[in-house]
């Protein structure tokens, strides 16, 4: 039988650190978690589970309380889009009469699917909160979400480094993250030359022809 | 080493998945390593391009397509014969270029699989236009033909400007890129060639002509072509008997043996320019007929006609013939001349597809099990002498989807149609009373809340307009 609550121990560089209790539910948002629960299986779950991906305790603690908080929002932002759904306005393409049941569940099941992937996808108010932090941290936070295989806070990180961008000109984005610039002038004009004329344009595909 | 240096490359690929070109490229600037760790979205995003066709646009594509790792990538190539950038059009080279470049560079897109080829767009207030150069289109359309007539400064904030009148550009470019896939036996899924970015119908523009320099007779095959999309003007193909000639008949057969090239073709769509006087009707009709007494297409699923002019029979033998493959069919102001109105559609799709039910022919499992189809703006047109201008007699309106359903049902699928008439003398009958076939249940009810007198509330000329846009 699963266990409610997991209790995870940080190893951060060989020394052994703090120990956090997570619900079950929530750690599994997590892949890294997820597989060495089921390695532990049989273990009665007494002991802490080690975790050794060099994280420190604090943004560990930063990572938990956020998987805690996430932990029922795929049921909860389900409900909500069969909620929405049961309005038929709110329907595309919308049923009606004369549609047959599986083609009306075919089209809804769809429909509630992208909604859903595409709300889990939208940062909350709560995650804007949770991001306002220095700069490093925030890269502290995506590196251990990349370790612990938590992809939707990874894609929420990678966004958040992404608005710190978004507006930036190349040098500012060097100021920002402290990056040299080790081009040289005639690398740049053909970096230029060469890759500044497509992608502006590139707001087209074959699949919009169908 | 700074923080941001040491995210790992998925997580720089995320990153950079979330920015807009201009950010993009501004990333891809910062340093080696961050251009470097960028390459895979970048080649990605190369992977649809769109081109101006000038001698040095063409030049630096060259150079592109010189770099295997980026030509490698790219699927699709969409060509631009012209582009208004601040202060002038830029012109688009001479056709001869077309014969070396576009050869060179298509030989070198290994993985190229679709190509478009057109004219170009863009918003008129977005730039500072010579006044000489563009010009309001007729009517109330919203469009202007940069080629014919002179713009007025005060229409620039309204008007929306098509790049026009270089179709004999953009054909030459169409005949170079086919003939070098014809030449290479180049597996391409999807060739297009269209006068806008923005498909709206209303632009009376030359488009492709008939005779584009393709002949079918070349023994071309195009096996791999599975997308078709064609923008056609028929303004050079006369439909008299005095005009009865090996040439015109050349012309008027070009499209269905050009289709006939891409036996597996399975999208097929054609827009032919709006017609204005009856002479041009009759061309467009005749160019139709062509098409539905010639074209093979042995593995067509979808069938788009925007802008046709036909005798309903014409149509209805064409999608007889069709229908064992036909799973989609859109008629976007579709224009029915002669006798029959569209009234006549529905009983005879009746026909065509519920008379195989009652049969014990085997080949109905392998038919499809429904065909959808989508009406927008259905017209019928009376035509007088030659050089006097078509008119419209009567509209109907079928706005959104249909389902006609397998031939051997007993279920209740159904239409879910708006369906209305228009007659001139200002009467609007409402919903159309279509006889419903029992085996295919269909039955017409309102969509989207619309009623008769709210669409066609001040049409007191038959100005056509889509209920959306097309």
């Amino acid at each position: 039988m699963a266990p409610t609550h997991i209790s995870v121990k940080n190893v951060d560089n060989g020394r052994d650190g703090e120990v956090f209790t997570i619900t079950y539910q929530a750690a599994m948002q997590s892949g890294i978690l997820k597989d060495l629960i089921s390695d532990f299986e049989h273990a009665s779950f007494d002991e802490a589970i080690p975790l050794m991906g060099n994280i420190s305790d604090h943004t560990l603690g930063r990572i938990i309380s956020w998987l805690t908080i996430h932990s029922r929002d795929v049921a909860r932002i389900t409900e909500q889009v069969k909620e929405f759904l049961e309005n038929p306005q709110n329907r595309q393409p919308p049923t009606g009469p004369g549609m047959d049941d599986d083609a009306v569940n075919k089209a809804l099941s769809s429909q509630e699917r992208t909604l859903v992937a595409e709300k889990l996808k939208t940062l909350t108010p709560w995650d804007v909160q949770f991001f306002e932090v220095p700069t490093d941290e925030v890269f502290d936070i995506l590196l251990a979400a990349n370790y612990l295989d938590i992809q939707r806070l990874v894609d929420f990180s990678s966004q958040t480094v992404a608005n710190m961008i978004k507006g930036k000109t190349t040098e500012q984005i060097r100021d920002l993250f402290g990056i040299v610039n080790d081009f040289t002038p005639e690398e740049e004009d053909e970096l230029r030359r060469t890759e500044g004329w497509a992608l502006p344009r590139c707001d087209w595909t074959p699949e919009q022809w169908q | 080493m700074p923080r941001f240096q040491s995210l790992p490359n998925e997580a720089i690929l995320q990153i950079a998945g979330y920015l807009d070109a201009k950010d993009f490229r501004s990333l891809r600037a910062v340093s080696k390593w961050l251009s470097v760790a960028t390459t895979h979205i970048f080649v990605c995003r190369v992977g649809s391009i769109s081109w101006l066709v000038t001698r040095d646009g063409l030049n630096r594509l060259c150079s592109i397509v010189d770099q295997p790792h980026l030509a490698d990538m790219i699927r699709a190539l969409r060509l631009r014969t012209h582009e208004l950038c601040r202060g002038s059009p830029k012109p688009a080279m001479r056709a001869e270029d077309y014969h070396s470049l576009i050869p060179s560079i298509i030989s070198r897109l290994h993985g190229l699989e679709f190509i478009d080829v057109g004219d170009g767009c863009l918003t008129a207030h977005d730039i500072d236009l010579p006044l000489d150069f563009c010009v309001p289109g007729r009517g109330p359309m919203n469009y202007v033909d940069s080629s014919r007539y002179p713009m007025k400064n005060e229409m620039l904030s309204k008007y929306k400007m098509l790049i026009n009148g270089s179709f004999r550009l953009y054909t030459a470019i169409f005949r170079a890129v086919v003939s070098t896939l014809a030449r290479e036996g180049r597996a391409i899924k999807g060739l297009r060639i269209w006068h806008s970015d923005d498909k709206q119908p209303s632009l009376d523009i030359r488009a492709l002509s008939l005779n584009p320099g393709v002949p079918p007779e070349l023994g071309i095959c195009f096996e791999s072509l599975t997308s078709l999309q064609l923008g056609l003007n028929c303004l050079d193909v006369a439909n008299t008997r005095a005009h009865d000639t090996p040439h015109n008949r050349r012309r008027l057969n070009w499209l269905p043996d050009f289709v006939n090239l891409a036996p597996n073709l399975e999208a097929l769509v054609i827009r032919l320019d709006q017609p204005n006087t009856a002479r041009e009707c009759r061309s467009a009709m005749a160019v139709f007929r062509s098409l539905a007494g010639r074209a093979e297409l042995p593995r067509i699923r979808r069938l788009t006609l925007v802008n046709i002019y036909v005798e309903l029979d014409d149509l209805l033998g064409f999608w007889r013939r069709l229908q064992h493959t036909l799973e989609f069919v859109s008629l976007q102001r579709a224009v029915a001349i002669g006798n029959q109105d569209w009234s006549q559609l529905l009983p005879n799709l009746n026909i065509i597809y519920g008379s195989s039910q009652s049969t014990s022919d085997k080949s109905i499992s392998q038919l499809p099990p429904s065909v959808n189809m989508e009406f927008v703006w259905l017209l019928a047109a009376g035509l007088g002498e030659d050089h006097t201008p078509a008119y419209y007699t009567s509209i109907a309106v079928f706005d959104g989807m249909g389902n006609m359903p397998c031939r051997r049902c007993t279920a209740t699928k159904a239409f879910l149609f708006l369906f209305l008439c228009y007659n001139p003398d200002g009467r609007y009958p409402g919903p159309f009373d279509t006889p419903s076939c029992p085996h295919l249940g269909i039955k017409c009810s309102w969509s989207r809340g619309a009623e008769s007198s709210d669409i066609f509330k001040g049409l007191d000329r038959m100005i056509v307009t889509p209920v959306r846009p097309i």
